[in-house]
């Protein structure tokens, strides 16, 4: 048993393991001098005929069930931008507390100021879509002083869900009719009324 | 929110972000469902995988559990779609041995004919069906690189990362994958196929 067992030792040490093909060389030469990644010359006119077949369109009714499944998933343009569905609305997503009534109290407390501030830019996480108004603002009008203001919450709606800053936020849509009037020392009273439309964030819980 | 009216909404009835997802999936789609194709055993399991991909991907947008912006989708659909085929397979392999599958396997090769994984271009439709044949012939793990790199444009980083392996792996099976695809085409060519 033992002889037997030593002649077939001898006869698969006799053997030599076969000498690797050149493509094998040629990529393990490659990987040592990490040029593996970067295009191969000779193999570039095959790629381009290889990459000239083009996938199948995707099956009209495949596509049907691809767009109902994110049909309620608000697009995201990017971090703190998305485009809203129809419905503005995202289903699945578990309430815990009433977010249009805490953003109606964020809205109020800023309306009192509101109304006598510059219309710029306000740079915060408020995305304001005011009124254009075209000519001169009669706030601006030299001679006339603040006599009264109003601002009402005319609508408030849920507009889904954003990222920002990688954390969840609902955006809260705000409708205003601000009311003012002033008056000149001459005793003209002159009345404004414009709508404000604002988007809040409010930070959103997640699981 | 001026941010919003590039996007040209093509369909009146459709919203801006329905437009914008039919928009990205009409160009995503096709090389998601190859690569699924490559991955399952049928044009069915094909399409359930990239649905459920999708769902899955949908569902931690949603919650804001997704890391990284509309670049990382694409990375993840192809990890989620590579998984989930996977996992279906190991679910057919159970119930494969506990059914008898005579003839199911000619069964799919046949339904197979009738779902092509290229567009069929009649000028050039030989050299598609050869070439769709020797990526199915390919093992696996070589077309896998191959359907990423070319059709889907990852590069070899993003490849080695779905398929948990190194950039240098990736890269080595892509060029064994091409080489020996050429060599079947070559084959082909030679025999008058082609």
């Amino acid at each position: 048993m033992n002889t037997e067992f030593q002649e077939l030792e001898n006869r698969l040490s006799a053997m030599r393991p076969a000498a690797p093909d050149d493509g094998l060389l040629s990529r393990l030469e490659d990987a040592m001098e990490d040029r593996l990644a970067l295009p191969v010359v000779e193999d570039a006119r095959f790629e381009a005929m290889v990459r000239g077949a083009k996938p199948v369109k995707v099956p009209a009714e495949l596509m049907v069930s691809l767009e109902s499944i994110v049909a309620t998933t608000p697009f995201p343009l990017d971090d703190n931008i998305v485009l809203f569905t129809k419905g503005s609305a995202a289903p699945g997503f578990k309430r815990r507390y009433r977010p249009i009534a805490a953003a109606a109290a964020v809205a109020c407390l800023g309306a009192a100021t509101a109304l006598f501030m510059p219309t710029s830019p306000r740079g915060s996480s408020v995305v304001e879509n005011s009124p254009i108004v075209h000519g001169k603002h009669p706030i601006s009008t030299p001679g006339y002083v603040p006599a009264s203001f109003g601002r009402n919450v005319e609508d408030a709606s849920d507009e889904g869900v954003v990222l920002k800053d990688g954390k969840p936020h609902r955006v809260m849509k705000i409708v205003y009719k601000e009311q003012g009037s002033f008056i000149n020392a001459e005793g003209k009273k002159v009345e404004v009324e414009q709508p404000r439309v604002e988007y809040i964030l409010v930070p959103e819980k997640a699981d | 929110m001026e941010a919003f009216s590039p996007l040209v909404n093509s369909a009146t009835d459709l919203s801006p972000s329905a437009s914008a997802w039919r928009t990205w999936l009409g160009e995503n789609a096709p090389r998601l469902l190859l690569f699924a194709r490559q991955q399952t055993r049928s044009n069915e399991d094909a399409q359930d995988v990239l649905q459920d991909a999708l769902v899955k991907l949908v569902e931690k947008i949603r919650t804001g559990e997704f890391v990284g912006g509309q670049e990382a989708w694409m990375p993840y659909l192809y990890t989620a779609i590579r998984r989930l085929a996977i996992d279906l397979s190991r679910r057919d392999d159970r119930r494969k041995r506990r059914e008898d599958t005579v003839g199911e396997d000619l069964g799919t090769e046949q339904q197979e004919a009738f779902h092509p994984w290229f567009e069929s271009d009649a000028s050039d439709d030989e050299t598609r069906a050869l070439l769709e044949a020797g990526l199915k012939e390919l093992p696996p793990k070589f077309a896998e690189v191959i359907v990423m790199k070319i059709w889907g444009e990852r590069t070899f980083a993003e490849i080695g990362e779905a398929l948990d392996i190194s950039q240098n792996t990736a890269a080595s099976r892509y060029r064994y994958g091409l080489e020996a695809l050429k060599r079947k085409l070559g084959g082909a060519r030679r025999k008058g196929d082609l």
